[in-house]
């Protein structure tokens, strides 16, 4: 096992700038906190390059380096108020993982920050977001278990190359009140267009990552690929508001993707650049106190642009773009004091207009070309209105209805070729799919608050198999605080589906031969209790628990051989064993927090999350499942801070925090898949010190 | 829930615990208050509010919200003032303006949620957000801590070994919701909402996988899972639910090809690799 220590921190730089000035018209409010962090990391993996489980979202550069020093700013806000304490500007900026620079170390770190800007002033609100980010991926290597031949495996993956996204983004709006900026509410101008907006966004997205495939020659293949990604945005808007009759917002929208790295000249995992232009209209109108109207209208284009692959372009495809459609409405209405009823509707059209005139889908001009349905348009309706009953503000009970309709224009390919028939499609043309349901609020005593709802959901069409066809369903959530002397509250909340579908079947071709249902069960549930508790002054315990489960039957259905080869092979299916899915996570939190002076705080918190995935082995098909595909992951942490204001705008503040992952979720040898993950059980110990500074300190506050 | 000092001393030293379960306070007119005092009369007793100037210079007028004061004023009883209404916040931020435009039909205002259960105008942190450090999200920012503090399952779904970086605070819950609007009435498909970050994924396509041009959602928890990339069910249970296996291809001792026979035991995507779709196979493996 390596052991890895990491001293992490950030460093002041810029932003104090506005130190603790007062003016007559301005206050500045400021803190920030400097904060040094140091790490010490147990991995089973020898291999700086191999992405930890709490790299996944936190990546630490450097992790078998000895003590890499880093100083940084772990937080600045910023306020500029104005009279009344107006917000003029705010800052906010985080920097959860201070990795400024490593010392000992060449490596460019990343670091994950944002920072937010604010800016309002005499009818100008101007918001700018700032994030950059870092994921990594889940990084596999040949499983030796697998067997492969070694003519059939071929990895281009380097040992060293670690898979991660990092992205980094800047955006913003401009709004404009014209009745601010004209200084008359009452000015025509600002009477019919009392808002406008401008808004753009950039982000870069570099990186790499492993593409898994079957190569044309049906050997195993996995290639380091990069990401060179680009994302561009710009838009406008304008609200009107024809002689106060109602509100229309007009908003449009045009997006650039574009992928720079180089792409394979085969073809594999081509990314397309594309160009997305959308353009929305929304309306609002209040009818007095009683109604209220809404709805709008959007209409999008995604169209592929710049480079085509070299079957597109041999085959004459250069037209490849979806557009979409989109309406709603929607509408409350108080009927009486204690009635009211509300209703929407919205519809959705997808509509593929690649250039389907082409070689590449005429399955008679060779291979590729299309096997699968092919979804031409995609249109989906759903409406619903609800009746409520509200006695009291504080009580409702409402009884509600939502339909679904979905219609696949599926176009199947010619089937005198290899093709999929609709005869043994697993998706089908339509979802119809209907609820019922009543919920309810309530608060029934003083500090104890109820709400609920129930419905049963029937589809006589199902689209895919994993729709429920029959479903009944809850959620509750409730809340109490219990009369007591001292603080003590609860909350707790539960939901549940279960449901079932039967609606989908195999056929055979051989007489006598059966056609296997696939039916599909479903049970999920969670729950979850949180619970806080004030036994004396300075102290405060809290506690959460989540519970969920995830339970799915189905069977496995085989062929004999692959659906595609029924219009030249007879195609017979069989059914293999009933499988049982699970799955279960459970959260759990408690700790507390202790205020030991009356500038000294402390913080304990402990939490344990774990999460499985199984069959259930009563047979031998769910027995190989078991034992190939399970997850099995234990997360603990342990939280602990401790504070102490020195002085007024001057804290110290310590912290520990133990992190472990036990990851029980590597496939076994001799099993499964080509291959297999890392090991990424993770101990990590990180101590925190830091200071934060206010403006008080400097005795403005 | 501890707090310590002022606004901008909490955002350093907040302590986590849960949120206290939402209290209703009492919004509907006061009987017999309908006569105006004036600000300059409130701030005569109220000279702070939670330790901030009263009023900023655009909620101007206490009574706008709180109603008439008389009544309170003479009597100083807590009985006598009220407590803003969504009614008395949409009078000024609903028309001409872009947010609350199905806010009326929206699952807040049907479920009885107040725009004062999560914006406070008497703090100054930016939209007025309230603070409600949660333990089971520390790291999270303040407004996707105010959302878990109801929404507590997202928490813990959050915490699970595979999500959006919510909880490291790198992404908001209103990145992708828009908790003032009705989210039966979204305008956009079903994949419009993750096309916006993952424009990679959405195509178009040649060969498409239908779920993917249908709803993510199909396959994916966009909240967490167990399951790695934000699997709602684990391979190959979420796809051999729906998709035959050929004994040819997918089973041990398949005649056609061994080199690839037992993968589906694990991961259909180590082979179907281009799962969201291809320009290159209509099988989806490159």
């Amino acid at each position: 096992m390596n052991r890895t220590t990491q001293l992490g921190a950030s460093s002041i730089a810029t932003l104090l700038l506005a130190v603790g000035a007062t003016g007559e018209e301005y206050d500045v409010n400021w803190s920030a906190s400097l904060e040094a962090m140091v790490k010490n990391i147990d991995v089973p993996e020898d291999d700086d390059d191999v992405t930890g489980f709490f790299d996944l979202y936190e990546y630490t550069s450097g992790k078998s380096r000895q003590f890499p020093v880093q100083l940084g700013l772990r937080d600045l806000d910023l306020d500029v108020l104005g009279t009344g304490e107006t917000p003029l500007l705010q800052v906010r900026f985080e920097s959860p993982t201070s990795n400024l620079s490593l010392s000992g170390s060449n490596e460019t770190p990343f670091l994950n920050q944002r920072a937010d800007l604010f800016l309002r002033h005499e009818g100008i609100a101007v918001d700018l977001d700032y994030r950059r980010m870092r994921s990594d991926e889940l990084r596999l290597f040949p499983n030796p278990g697998a067997g492969f031949p070694a003519t059939t495996f071929n990895d281009d993956t380097a040992r060293g190359d670690r898979f991660y996204t990092q992205r980094t983004g800047v955006g913003g709006e401009m709004r404009l009140r014209t009745d601010q900026l004209l200084q008359s509410p009452s000015d025509p101008i600002a009477e019919l267009i009392p808002q406008l907006s401008v808004r753009g966004k950039y982000e870069k997205r570099d990186g790499q990552r492993q593409f898994r495939y079957l190569n044309s020659g049906f050997s195993w293949r996995g290639a380091t690929q990069q990401l060179d990604q680009r994302v561009g945005n710009a838009g406008a808007g304008l609200v009107l508001t024809p002689g106060g009759l109602f509100t229309l917002s007009l908003d449009v929208d045009h997006e650039q993707f574009r992928e720079n790295a180089p792409q394979p000249a085969s073809g594999v995992n081509f990314i397309p650049d594309t160009d997305r232009t959308v353009g929305t209209a929304r309306l609002q109108r209040r009818f007095g106190q009683r109604a209220v109207l809404h709805g709008g209208f959007r209409g999008a284009s995604l169209k592929q642009i710049g480079d085509f692959t070299s079957r597109q372009l041999s085959a004459g495809l250069r037209d490849n773009k979806i557009r979409y459609y989109s309406a709603n409405a929607g509408g409350d209405l108080i009927l009486t004091d204690v009635l009211s009823a509300n209703a929407f509707f919205k519809y959705d059209l997808r509509d593929n207009r690649i250039q389907r005139d082409t070689a590449l889908f005429n399955p008679i001009s060779g291979n590729p070309s299309q096997v699968a349905p092919f979804l031409e348009t995609l249109e989906e309706m759903e409406a619903g209105l609800e009746l409520a009953y509200r006695p009291h503000p504080a009580r409702l009970l409402a009884l509600g209805y939502r339909g679904v309709w979905v219609d696949r224009d599926l176009d199947f390919a010619n089937p005198t070729a290899l093709v999929i028939l609709p005869t043994n499609t697993v998706i089908h043309a339509d979802t119809e799919r209907h609820s019922l349901y009543l919920r309810g609020r309530a608060r029934l005593l003083a500090g104890l608050n109820l709400s609920a709802e129930a419905g049963y959901r029937e589809a006589p069409e199902t689209g895919y198999i994993r729709e429920l066809s029959q479903a009944a369903y809850f959620t509750f959530r409730g809340s109490y605080s219990v009369p007591i002397s001292r603080p003590l509250d609860f909350s707790l909340f539960g939901r549940g589906e279960f449901g079932e579908n039967d609606d989908f079947r195999q056929l055979s071709e051989s007489p006598g031969v059966a056609d296997p249902n696939r039916d599909f069960e479903r049970n999920t549930y969670a729950y979850g209790l949180n619970a806080s508790f004030v036994p004396t002054d300075p102290l405060t315990l809290f506690a959460s628990f989540f519970q969920n489960r995830d339970a799915q039957m189905f069977d496995l259905v085989r062929s004999n051989v692959v659906r595609y080869f029924e219009p030249i092979t007879t195609l017979n299916f069989v059914r293999d064993n009933p499988l049982d899915y699970r799955a279960d996570l459970t959260n759990v939190l408690f700790g507390g927090t202790y205020q030991l002076t009356e500038r000294t705080d402390t913080t304990i918190a402990y939490s344990y999350t774990h999460s499985t995935t199984r069959f259930d082995d009563n047979n031998a098909t769910g027995s190989t499942l078991r034992s190939a595909s399970r997850i099995l992951s234990d997360i603990h942490s342990v939280d602990v801070r401790l504070g102490h204001w020195f002085a007024d705008g001057l804290r110290a503040y310590a912290g520990y925090r133990w992190d472990d992952y036990q990851d029980d979720t590597t496939v076994p040898a001799g099993t499964g898949s080509v291959v297999a993950p890392f090991d990424l059980s993770t101990t990590q110990h990180t101590f925190t010190i830091g200071v934060t500074l206010t403006n008080a300190l400097l005795g403005n506050r | 829930m501890l707090l310590l000092g002022g606004a901008t001393i909490l955002a350093c030293a907040t302590v986590w615990a849960p949120a206290a379960p939402k209290s209703f306070h009492r919004t509907t007119p006061v009987a017999g208050a309908d006569e105006r005092i004036g600000a300059e009369e409130c701030t005569a007793c109220h000279e702070e509010v939670q330790g901030h100037a009263p009023i900023t210079s655009y909620h101007g007028d206490c009574e706008s919200c709180h109603g008439p004061g008389v009544l309170h004023a003479d009597s100083e009883s807590p009985q006598d003032i009220r407590f803003p209404s969504s009614q008395d916040c949409l009078g000024c931020h609903e028309s001409g303006r872009t947010t609350h435009l199905s806010w009326s039909t929206g699952e807040h205002e049907r479920s009885g949620v107040m725009c004062s259960d999560c914006h406070n105008p008497h703090n100054r942190e930016p939209q007025g957000i309230r603070h409600t450090a949660q333990a089971n999200l520390p790291y999270a920012s303040a407004g996707s801590q105010l959302c878990v503090s109801c929404h507590a399952e997202i928490a813990s779904r959050l915490s699970l070994p595979s999500h959006h970086p919510v909880r490291e605070g790198m992404l908001d819950c209103t990145d992708c919701h828009e908790p003032h609007a009705d989210r039966r009435t979204t305008l956009g498909g079903a994949t419009a909402l993750c096309a916006g970050c993952h424009q990679d994924h959405v195509g178009p396509w040649v060969f498409e996988h239908p779920p993917v041009a249908e709803d993510c959602t199909l396959c994916h928890n966009p909240h967490g899972a167990a399951s790695y990339n934000l699997l709602d069910t684990n391979q190959p249970a979420l796809c051999i639910s729906c998709h035959t296996t050929a004994d040819v291809w997918h089973l041990p001792g398949g005649t056609l090809n061994g080199a690839v026979a037992s993968s589906f035991y694990t991961r259909c995507t180590d082979c179907h690799g281009a799962i969201h779709g291809s320009y290159e196979d209509p099988h989806l493996r490159r």
